[in-house]
This record gives C-alpha cells, structure tokens and sequence, in this order.
C-alpha cells in the first residue's frame, strides 16, 4: 500500500480501493467526533483543575486527585477517533488530491496526524493516571489532553480553511469593520507551485479549454446558471452552484466538480463530448496553483452585472495642458512598473518622424536645418500647424481612410471590371483637407442622398457605401449578391465605426458580445432601402445597372482643350487617315466628353424593401420581419429619431455613444504607434484585446467629440506628447522588459506603409509628382501581371507625371492589386481592412532593390547628391543620409559609403557601357550618364534600402 | 555588439532545438539534399498535428471547371436518353448559370474502358491518366455550394466564396513551414491565362502575408524583381548588399530592434533567390527523357512546363504547389468552349504532363509523401446548353456532382470512391463536399482542420469554416 517514500501506492478499478476511497471521503464527516471530543476533554480537565484549585485555596478537605470522570469517558471515544479520521484523511488525500501537494494539505496532513498521536498519548496517560494518580502524572496527562485539543482545532482550521477558503472565517467581520483587504491570490496556491505539478500555462493550456467547452453557455451572453466563466472575477464569483473557481481548492470548484461529474449532476459540457482526462487534470493543476488568469485574456469586466468597459460611457473630460495630461497617464504606468522612459530623439529624426506620420513624406533638407537649428517647442508647433494644413497630409490621411472603406478602382468578382468611383476618393481628399468634423464626414458618407437638398458633393460621399464589391459573373442570382452586398455594407460600419464583430451575428446570436442575429439583420436593415446594383438578362449575361451620378470636374475641361488640340492639329496637317491613332485619342476622348466624369452613388428606392431575418444568414431562408434599429446594448437612438441611413450616422455620432469616439482615436493612435490603445482595433468585444491605457483613449476620446470631431486636434494632442517624441532606441533592460513597446516607455519604431515607402523614395530622388486628385493612374508594372480570360483591360503604363504620383492614386484592382504595394502588405480592398499587418520578407527586399520605380528614384537621389551634396564623395554620402534619415551619419558610416562608391566607380569606369546601361533603364538624361552617376545610383540604392529608411523610427 | 535580448534568444533556440529534433524524427529533410530546416522565422518547417502521410501538396486546378461526364463518370444510360428532355424531377426547381427552359440529355461523345488492374474506367481523351490508373484515387462524388466560377475557385482554395480568406497553400504553410528557406513555401504557376478567381486564390487573407502564394511567371522576371536592374551585375549586387548589411548591422546595435536583424537576414535571402530561382526556372539542363516524358519544350508557357516545374519546387523542399490551367469552360457556344474540339484540346495539354508528373514522383520515391490533386471547381450538366440554340455540344455549370483525382500521399491507390446516379446528375453514394476535401488534405498533411485556426477580427478562423469531415474512405 505505501511506495518508498511512504505515500500511497492507489489501486484503480476495483472494489477494494473504491471501499479504501470510500474510507478517505468520510473524512470530512468523521473528522467532527475527535474534534468534539477531545476539546471536550479539555475543557473538562482543564474546569477540573481550577476548581481543585479554588477547593484548595479555600482549604476545603483532600485536594482531588485524578481525572475528570467525563474527561476520561471523551478520551476514550475521542482519541480512537481522532487516529481514525487522521488515516481516512491521509486515504483522501491520495485518492483526491494526487498524494499531497500544495503546502495548506500537508499543514493539514502533519498538524491532524499530530493531534492523533497527542490525543492517543492523553488516552494512554489518562487510563494510567486512573490507576494511579500521582501529581506529575496528572500535569503530564492535563498537558497532553490541552495539547491535542489545541493541535485538533488548528488541524481543523486547516482542513476549513482547504474547503472554504483561508478568509472564509472571519471574512463577514472584517467586511463589517471595514477591514476588508482586496482578495490576493492566496499563497498557498502560489507559493505552492512546485509541489502542485508542472506550472500551468494559462493562455496555451487551460483558456483553449474554456473557450471551446464552456463560455458558449458561460459567457456574457447565454450565463446558464447565472455563471460566467470568461473573467477570473466572474469565476470566482461563480454561480447558483457556488463559485465556479476556488483558488488552490479543485474540490471545491464548481468548474471541476461539474467536468468530473460528481455531485449527482450533469457532466460538463453538456450536450458535448466530457473533458479528456488530460484537460481535467490541466484545469485542476490551474486551479491548484491559484488560478492565475492574465488581464490580456477574456472578458475584460469585473463582475457579472457589470458591463463590459467599451459600452460604457467615455469616462469626463480633465483638464491639464496639451500632452501634459497624456504624459501624466503614461508615465503613471510605466512608474508603476518600474521603468524609466527613454529621452527624446534627436530633433532631425523628430521631424522625420513627424513629417512621415502626418504627411506621409519626408521632410525637405531645408525643413530639417532649419528644426535642428531651433528645436523649440514652438517650432515643432508650427511645423505641426505647416503639416497639418498641407495637401500632402489630406492625401495620406485620406489613405488610411481608404482602407477602411474598400475603395478600389475595379468592381471586384471574376472580371473584375474598372469602374469610376475616383471622384469618391477625392472628396475624402478634399474632407481632409478642408478639415471637415468627423461627424460631419460621417453623415455625408453614410446618407448624404438623404439630406434635404443635397449638394453633388454629398452625393458622391455615399460613394463610401458603394465600394461594396458587384458581381456581374453570368449566371449569378442578382438576389444573392444583393444581400451580399447589404452584408458588406452593414459590416464594414460595424467595424469602422464601432469596432465590433457585429457580423459575427449575421447566422446566428454573437457567441461573445451581446449581439443577436436580430440586432444583426436590425442594423442590415439601415443599407436593404437601395435597389439591385446587377440584374439578370436571361440566358445568363448580367448587367450592372447600379446607381451613378454625374459630376462636373474640371476633368472635363482638360480632356475638351486636348480634344481641341488635337482638332487643330489635324486641320493643320490637313490629310490624316482616319486609323491615324492622333483621330483613335481624339474618338477616346469624344467618347469620355460624352460620358462625362461619373461615380457610384447610393440611392435609397421609394418603396423600402421589407427586410427580414436570414436563417443562418442565407438568402433563402428568409424568417422574422424586422425594422432599422440599432443594437440593444448600446445607447438607444432616442425620441424622433429617423430610422434610416441619416438616422444612423446622427446615433453613430452622437457624444452619447460609446464606441465611435473610442473607436476612431484609437486607430489614429495605432498610425502613430504602430500598434493602438486596444490592439484589435476592429474588435472592442469582450474578446478583443483590453486597452492598455485605457485613461488616454478616454481622454483622447472625450476630447475628439468636444473639439467638435476635429481629426486634426488629436493629432496635435497626440504629436506634442512626450511620449510620441521619445527615442526609439532602448537598452537591453527596457527591450526585455516590454519588447513591444506597450508601456510606451520609448518611441514608435515600425515599417512604413506599402504607399509611404514608394512615396518617400519618389520625393528623395525629385521625382514625386505633388499633383492632387484625379483619375488613377498607372505607372510601370511588369508585363503579364494582368491578364484574365474574360477581361481585355490591359495597364497602360502611364507616361509623364503619372509615373510618379503618390501612391493612392495608382489604379487599385482589387483582384491584382499594385503588386510592389502587395509586397508591403497592402490589402486587396475587397472588404474594409482597418489594421495592415507587417510582415518582413525578401520578396520586400526585392521591390525596392530592383523594381524600376526605386531604381529611377536611386538614380533621382544620385543626381541630387552631385547637384546638392557639396563637394567630394563624403560630403554627398553625408548628406544622402541626413536627408533620407534626418541625423547626421557617423565617420564610419560615411566611410563606408565612400568605400562602397569607389568600388563600383572603378568598375563603372572600367565598364562604361554597364553604367550606361543602368542609368538608361533608370531613365537618366543620356549628357548625365556618367560611371560617377551610375556609382552613386548603387550607393543611394543602399540608401533607399537601409532599414532605418524603410522604417519609422 | 547588443545581441538578442535573453528572452528572445530562449525562445529561438526552443524553436530552432525543435524543429532540428522534429526534422530527424520525422524525416523531414527527406525531400532532398539541398532542402535545409531553418531555425527560425516564420516559415520554419513546423510539426504537424500528428505524424503526416503526406508532407507537400502539388493541386493541378483545372480552371473552369473540366466535364466529369466525357472524362471520368461513365454515364450509359445518359446515351439511352440523348437528346431526350431531362426528367422533370431532376430539374423542377432547379437553377442554372446559362441554360433557360428544358434542356436536353446529352450523351457523352468519347468512349470510355477500363484501365490497369483495378479497372478503372475513363474516357479516351485521357490515354496517359489511363496508364496511371492504378496510381489514383478517383473521387466521382464530389459536390460544392456555388456555380461560379470565381466564388467556386475561392470555394475550392479558400473555404469561402467570398474573397478575402487564406488559401490553403497558406494554410498549409502557416501550419507546417516549409523546408527550402531559400524558396517561398507556397508557389503558383498559370498557364493558359490567369483563372478566374484572380490572385484572391493564392492569397493570405488575414494570415500574415508570408503565407501569400509566390507566382513563378513563365515570361519575364521568374519571381517579381528578382533581377537586377541592367547594368547592375551580380558581383555590384554583392558589394551593395555588403555595404548595406555593415550598416544596417551598426544601426541593429545602437537601435536594438530585432526587427533589422529580420531585414538583414531576408536581403540575404532575396540574394539566395536571384540565383536559386533562376537555376529552379531553367528546365534546359533535364535529360531528353523527362522532356520526352511530359511533352516540355525549355521557354515555351505551357502547362507541361509547370507540370516539370512543380516536380523541381517539391524535390527542393516547396510545401505546396498549385497549378492552374485556364480553359476548361465547355458551354459549347462554339468551337472554343465545346466538348468536340475545346475539351479535347485542355486534354491535349494536360494529359501527357499530369501523369508525367505522378510517374516521375514515383520513380524518384517522392510520390509516397506527396499529394497530388487534379479537379475543377464544380461539374457540368448531363444536359446539352444549347445557348441561344448553339449546335456545338456543351455543358452547363453543375455544382451537384464532379469528379477529382489525388495520388501518393497516404490516399487510397487504384481506387474508385463515390458515384452519381444514373444520369450523372446528383451524387448517388459518398458523397464528398469540398469542405470535406479540405479537411481530408489537412488530415493527410497531419493537421486537424478543426485546429488550424486564425484569430481575426474577434474570431477563430479556419480553411474549412464551422463544416468538413475527414473521409476515411479515401485514405490508405
């Protein structure tokens, strides 16, 4: 029965050791006869002795010597007893607890075994001095009875505190007196975690299990038997059954009982396969060790009741100086943890940042001297205010919004067919630019059609809703994709503007959020008012007959003065044959005059299309009729509200509303940081990652909605904060201790954007066309990227400034996007995209060592450096590097520049033909195409390559 | 100079002490000499779920969808009633892509025998896949949810009909990495036009772009810039690149970040590529008898091309490639997309080459741990289009029931799995959805489909969606 080191060696399976179980589960029911006892025998030898005392004092007859009559009666059957239950407990604790372990069991173990010995001691003393009495028997005997009583109460104590927990006791006093300290892990558990097994990791081991075996029916949405089991808190609070989890007491978790199946109860998960034996023993090995549950993981709120933190209300305004009061925020953190924030970087580097970030371009050698020379407070304001107020900063943040709403030159599905909708893109453009309110630019893109008189310029900002890829493949049901099409729709304002997987309840109630499929369809029903974009024309060809508008732009003017040029041209020349191609352009542009600049609208039908449910999202299932409402867990839209397209953006933009503010400042943060306050930034549900400052989004929040839904102030907020201009380079200790950065305690440091990369190189060679707006263009793409059996569009490679306009106007197909831009990790615009993520990979390093594009801005910067650098080769290199890094190289770095440009120069040298071949492609002015050129071209195209360029930092 | 920080080093060498152990154990350098098991990085070889049959994926995708009835489903009774209404139970109700009113019965034009021991009956416009009959299992009862082309690829590739999922090719490489650090783990190669789907087919999704397929393209640069710009040779190439890593390699160590010693890493990686890409592409150097085998000609686009490509890419440890081959589209609105002269001429340029492939993955022991799949998007109807009263023999889309082939890779040899009915309308027995096609290559490649899973906006994503049953039928 015992091994060698004298712990149990179990049966299992057979009868006896179920009868040997059996003996150990009556420890709890036996353990109260000793306990009784013994302490009754105490008490009654210890009342004994003082009246034998007082009997003596007062000199009344014979001392009484010999033990209490009732002692001894208690001895008899309590210390047979006592050695009894402290078997059966040993028997428990190796049939329930693994033999032992955490270092509350064995307090228990050796503390019960000793009151055993003890009290069968007092047995033995207490029938000796029965025989005979003697007064040192007697002090012996009373001695040992005490100490079996007392060691019995401690062992039982133990035992308690094991079941009910270490506070349990005096926990309701404390509560009263108002000494109630916040329930720690308990000790045992932690301290503990050696002897309880291999330490259980969290995340890897015991949340998979409860996400796909419990929170279904135990989250916040469903509670069965008022439990939650998606927060450590909800858990310990537990349910009707008790709590759920009981830190270090497995037998005393309603989590394990329920999966083992005791109590008479169902076995956990019901309706479901039971837990493998190896997860049980996962969870009861967590439980074991205290339960330790990470922040980052679960449900975010506190308590059953209350609500998860991103439908609450955005916590009040504070006051405080610009950034002082975002500084204070962080720094509060980061000194809470420890850690000491790196000093600001130096000022050429700021500007560089800050140019990047705003601008979305580097800044200009003149901008760099002139901040470096200053690098006040004031001037980093004014560059703010220059950057800010520039075209250059509504184009790129008019990209990041274009993520977000899909936008995309082509129609999407098969063909995939070039429609115009740039005039769409423009006015994002131009809102930026005029600093148009968020709400504002909310309500025109959403229901612009809807507005009392809408001006053209509203109309086409529905163009938002209309990025919604169309299907015209023959032989689709134009039904089918139409209800594709509403999907996308209410989707992507569900995650735009509100950050949550509404979408998730499109086939059934959200399993997480309290989102339910009616809420879905409710929300479907704002976008199901619009007519079908596609129709069917019999024997399978379809057309698109979406609705468009015309636009008047100046577009038209330019195309009517090339139609006349070309007219004059031809007068002049007299005879031209009519397949001259000068007559081809001058029918292509007829041909566009007529047409005239157009753009996908939305249009709402007079007659709202009735929406209903979609059982398990399909089309063909169509079930409760329902009306435009929005979800029930956020704010209602109040009295008189309209319930359509104009009514939801007035409720998305409501100050009441607790998500949109939130939502939006936190992916403005994320452009900044890298990474935002809450890092799934289209998920604010309970399971989207908690905020880590959840301080600054309020305040950045509160702030975003009082200045009017004014973009442009949080930018300033957020790029006159300290913690923004700090250095990106930390120590080891910093690196270690947060290596992502997610205290903030050093500077943003991550690759640029697919479009700021190509955009960057552009403008460090001259070449970056500053033109704004207008059709797409296409500037050069290796032959044979396009290419589909059903479509004849063809890239026709742009000439002149086309080749080197910003990157939000090179024509976006969203079945073979810009493929230098796919490197990067661009996203196809198929569906809203509000997060790129950032890959590092050799097919990158391949673009921008060899695409033509970098290899004519490497050629750009080369000549730069002979016209602007100064005179001699470490000149020019240097001042290559301040103006694609904003700092000053260092003697080696220069030196080996130097060195690399006098090794390629002798082999340029040798080789004209080579250089001449290089600056040829890179379209070079042939009097220009000299081996010294050619040799600085390599050398900026280290430049342009060097990760510190391809980087924000 | 600031190394990696302590944590970071624990955490690589885990990875790297593993995956050198799980590469002897598993035999996971098996494929070739010049495969290596990188340490680190995303696309390190990782184990599987459990130990895998098949450890590569070569997917010949027959865009627009191949006819089953006139290459692998044997219909006679289809000849009794040629020509004839189809059955109003089969078709009341129902929808087609092109055919209106009531479509007549189609016989199939070519004949059909049975080939190698096991018998396997097919058609003869496909005399080399014949001689490789005891090679394959043969799946007559496959059926999809859509009859679009470009929703049906995505549906095949992605799991969804919508674009904007991970393909399986990144699946797979998210799962597994692959073997050849010096190739991207997922490869594409078109020939005969670009398929429907568009480059949605071979995208990541919401996997981190890593995972994206890698078009090899026949004309041009083999892989996007991968050459050097003119005049710019490959020992100017080496200089730069020295220069650029001494310098970056200064910033690695004032900065710290460990991200540029990632960038240094892949510029050496991308300098490894201009020569092995060019070396893999150049087919010029195979014998006489394995151009003589798949029918290549060295420059030339064409599907035996890739077919021989695709061979080379697995032999060098590549973990999935996928072929597409345009043109499979029999409506029969004229003798481009008919069943008498187009589908004849697909067979020409496939046959040859496919069964090529699986042959010489035999005799080189590599089709053992190697899963070859050759199938379309859906099927096409037992019915004549007769679009606009064509006279040229064709087929509608069908989503109801087609046929696919796999090979090597731990599937079941010299099999027939599944049938249709009589008319070759809807799947009669074992039926197998495209979802449980997924599942089962996962299966084979060791995965449970159920657990290659993504976290995207606030959800747990995986190839096969919430559906997908492994087919035990279909495995040796």
């Amino acid at each position: 029965m015992l091994d060698a080191h004298g712990m149990l060696v179990l049966g299992e399976g057979d009868v006896a050791s179920a009868l040997w179980q059996t003996g150990g589960r009556l420890h709890p029911i036996l353990v109260h006869f000793p306990i009784a006892l013994v302490a009754l025998a105490a008490g009654a030898e210890v009342l004994s002795a003082v009246m034998g005392r007082r009997g003596r004092a007062r000199g009344a007859g014979m001392p009484m010597l010999g033990p209490s009559v009732l002692a001894r009666g208690c001895l008899v059957v309590g210390a047979p007893a006592a050695g009894i239950t402290a078997w059966s407990g040993w028997l428990n604790a190796a049939y329930e607890h693994g033999g032992g372990g955490a270092l509350e069991m064995e307090g228990h173990r050796w503390v019960g075994i000793a009151a055993g010995a003890v009290a069968l001691m007092a047995l033995v003393a207490v029938l000796a001095v029965s025989w005979r009495a003697t007064e040192v028997g007697m002090r012996v005997y009373r001695a040992l009875v005490v100490l079996a009583a007392m060691l019995m109460g401690a062992a039982g104590h133990l035992g308690g505190s094991m079941v009910y927990g270490g506070e349990y006791l005096f926990s309701p006093l404390r509560a009263a007196l108002g000494w109630e300290r916040a329930p720690a892990a308990r000790p045992a558990g932690a301290a503990a975690g050696e002897d309880a097994g291999p330490p259980v990791d969290f995340a890897a081991e015991v949340w998979p299990i409860l996400e796909a075996a419990c929170i279904d029916c135990h989250g916040d949405v469903r509670k069965r038997g008022q439990l939650r089991l998606d927060s450590l808190a909800a858990a310990l609070k537990g349910g009707k059954s008790g709590p759920g989890v009981v830190r270090g007491d497995p037998d005393a978790s309603q989590v394990i009982r329920r999966v083992k199946g005791l109590d008479g109860k169902a076995t956990m998960p019901e309706d479901a396969d039971p837990l493998a034996p190896e997860q049980i023993e996962v969870l009861e090995r967590w439980v074991r060790q205290g339960a330790v549950w990470p922040e980052t993981l679960g449900a975010t709120d506190t308590g059953v009741e209350e609500r998860h933190w991103a439908y609450q209300p955005v916590a009040g305004v504070r006051e405080g100086a610009e950034g002082g009061v975002i500084d204070g925020m962080i720094g509060a953190r980061l000194k809470a943890e420890g850690m000491v924030a790196s000093g600001r970087a130096e000022p050429g580097v700021l500007l560089r940042r800050l140019s990047l970030d705003l601008t979305g371009l580097p800044p200009t050698v003149a901008e760099l001297e002139a901040f470096e020379r200053s690098p006040t407070d004031e001037a980093w304001s004014a560059a703010v205010e220059r950057m800010v107020g520039s075209a250059a900063y509504a184009e790129h943040w008019a990209g990041w919004w274009l993520d977000q709403a899909r936008y995309a030159d082509s129609r999407g599905y098969e063909k995939d067919q070039t429609w115009s909708m740039w005039p769409y893109r423009d006015w994002v453009i131009g809102a930026f630019a005029s600093g148009m309110g968020f709400d504002r630019f909310t309500r025109e893109q959403l229901a612009g059609d809807l507005l009392a008189e809408a001006t053209q310029e509203q109309v086409v900002a529905t163009g938002f809703s209309r990025c919604s890829m169309i299907n015209e493949e023959g032989g689709v049901d134009p039904e089918e994709f139409r209800v594709n099409t509403v999907v996308d729709r209410a989707n992507t304002v569900a995650t735009v503007w509100l950050g949550t997987t509404l979408s998730c309840a499109q086939c059934h109630d959200h399993k997480f959020d309290p989102f339910t499929q009616k809420d879905y369809y409710r929300f479907f029903a704002y976008f199901n008012g619009t007519p079908v974009e596609t129709e069917d024309l019999g024997s399978g060809e379809t057309r698109v007959v979406s609705p468009e508008v015309r636009v008047a732009h100046p577009m038209e003017e330019r195309w009517k003065a090339e139609a006349a040029a070309i007219e004059e041209w031809i007068a002049a020349a007299g005879e031209v044959s009519e397949d001259h191609p000068k007559r081809a352009e001058l029918r292509d542009l007829k041909g566009k005059l007529e047409r005239g600049v157009t753009t996908q609208v939305m249009r709402e039908m007079k007659t709202p299309r009735i929406t209903r449910v979609l059982e398990r999202g399909s089309f063909l299932s169509p079930g409760e009729v329902v009306t435009p409402g929005t979800p029930s867990v956020l704010p209602s839209m109040g009295e008189g509200a309209r319930p359509d397209r104009l009514g939801l953006a007035a409720w998305l933009t409501d100050a009441r509303n607790p998500l949109t503010a939130r939502v939006i400042v936190n992916r403005v943060w994320a452009r900044y940081f890298g990474r935002g306050i809450v890092e799934t930034d289209d998920d604010f549900g309970t399971r989207g990652t908690p905020p880590t400052h959840p301080e600054v989004l309020d305040y950045l929040a509160g702030e975003f909605v009082r200045s009017g839904w004014d973009l442009r102030h949080v930018h300033r907020l957020i790029v006159t904060t300290e913690a923004y201009r700090r250095s990106s380079a930390a120590g080891e200790g910093a690196r270690e201790r947060d290596p992502e950065n997610r205290l903030l305690g050093r500077g943003p440091r991550h690759r640029l954007d697919a479009e700021v990369i190509r955009d960057q190189a552009l403008e460090l060679g001259g070449l970056l066309s500053r033109e704004v707006g207008g059709p797409s263009v296409f500037p050069p793409q290796p032959a044979g990227v396009w290419g589909h059996a059903y479509s004849g569009e063809q890239w026709k490679e742009s000439e002149g400034s086309g080749r080197y306009r910003r990157g939000l106007y090179t024509f976006w197909k969203r079945s073979t996007p810009y493929p230098s831009f796919v490197a990067f990790d661009a996203p196809s615009r198929q569906v809203s995209c509000t997060r790129r993520p950032r890959t590092n990979t050799a097919l990158q390093a391949l673009v921008t060592l060899n695409d033509p594009v970098y290899v004519e801005a490497a050629a750009g910067l080369a000549g730069r450096m002979e016209r602007e650098g100064g005179e001699g080769a470490a000149a020019r290199a240097g001042w290559a590097m301040h103006a694609c890094t904003g700092r000053r190289a260092s003697g080696a770095e220069v030196a080996r520049l130097v060195r690399l440009y006098e090794e390629t120069l002798a082999g340029y040298r040798a080789n004209t033909g080579e250089a001449e071949r290089l600056l040829e492609a890179a379209r070079v002015p042939e009097g220009e195409r000299t081996p010294e050129r050619a040799a600085w071209t390599l050398v900026a195209n280290v430049i342009l390559n060097l990760d510190e360029v391809l980087t924000k930092g | 100079m600031l190394a990696l920080t302590r944590r970071q080093f624990f955490c690589r060498c885990t990875a790297g002490v593993g995956a050198a152990a799980l590469a002897s154990m598993l035999g996971v350098d098996g494929a070739s000499g010049a495969a290596r098991v990188a340490a680190d990085g995303p696309l390190a070889a990782k184990p599987p779920h459990f130990p895998a049959r098949a450890k590569r994926v070569i997917f010949l995708h027959m865009a627009g969808a191949p006819s089953q009835i006139d290459l692998f489903d044997p219909k006679p009774m289809l000849a009794r009633h040629d020509g004839q209404p189809a059955p109003e139970e089969l078709i009341k109700g129902e929808r087609f892509a092109f055919i209106r009113g009531t479509p007549k019965c189609l016989k199939s034009p070519y004949r059909f025998e049975k080939h190698g021991r096991c018998g396997m009956e097919l058609s003869e416009l496909l005399p080399h896949t014949a001689g490789i009959a005891d090679e394959l299992c043969l799946v007559r009862s496959m059926h999809t949810d859509h009859f679009n082309h470009a929703p049906a690829q995505l549906f095949v590739h992605t799991g969804s009909q919508l674009a904007g999922r991970p393909s399986m090719g990144s699946w797979v490489t998210y799962g597994l990495g692959t073997e050849n650090q010096d190739l991207p783990g997922f490869v594409v190669l078109v020939s005969n036009n670009n398929p429907d789907g568009g480059t949605a087919l071979w995208s990541s999704g919401f996997l981190p772009t890593v995972h994206q397929g890698t078009q090899f393209r026949s004309a041009g640069d083999p892989v996007l810039y991968v050459s050097n710009p003119p005049g710019v040779s490959r020992g100017a190439r080496r200089a730069t690149l020295d220069a650029l890593r001494d310098l970056n390699g200064e910033r690695l160590e004032s900065e710290g970040d460990a991200e540029i010693r990632t960038r240094m890493s892949q510029y050496e990686l991308a300098f490894r590529m201009q020569a092995s890409v060019p070396e893999l592409m150049d087919i010029g150097g195979e014998p006489a008898a394995v151009h003589e085998m798949y029918g290549t000609t060295p420059g030339k686009a064409s599907f035996a091309n890739n077919c021989l490509l695709a061979r080379r890419l697995v032999e060098r440890g590549v973990r999935f490639v996928q072929l597409y081959h345009w043109g499979w589209d029999s409506h029969g609105t004229g003798s481009g997309d008919d069943l008498v002269t187009s589908l004849k001429q697909r067979c020409v340029e496939t046959d040859r080459a496919s069964a090529a492939l699986v042959m010489d993955l035999k005799q080189r022991g590599l089709l053992e741990d190697t899963l070859v799949i050759w199938g379309g998007e859906f099927g096409r109807t037992p019915m004549n289009e007769a679009r606009n009263g064509s006279t040229f023999l064709g087929r509608d889309h069908h989503p109801k029931c087609f046929s696919m082939w796999m090979a090597g890779g731990g599937v079941k040899r010299g099999t027939v799995y599944g049938s249709t009915d009589e008319l070759g309308y809807n799947v009669a027995t074992d039926p197998v959805h495209v979802h449980d096609l997924q599942a089962t290559i996962l299966h084979l490649l060791g995965m449970d489909h159920t657990k290659l899973t993504y976290r995207s906006q606030g959800r747990n994503f995986r190839l096969t969606d919430v559906f997908g049953k492994v087919v035990p039928g279909l495995l040796a």
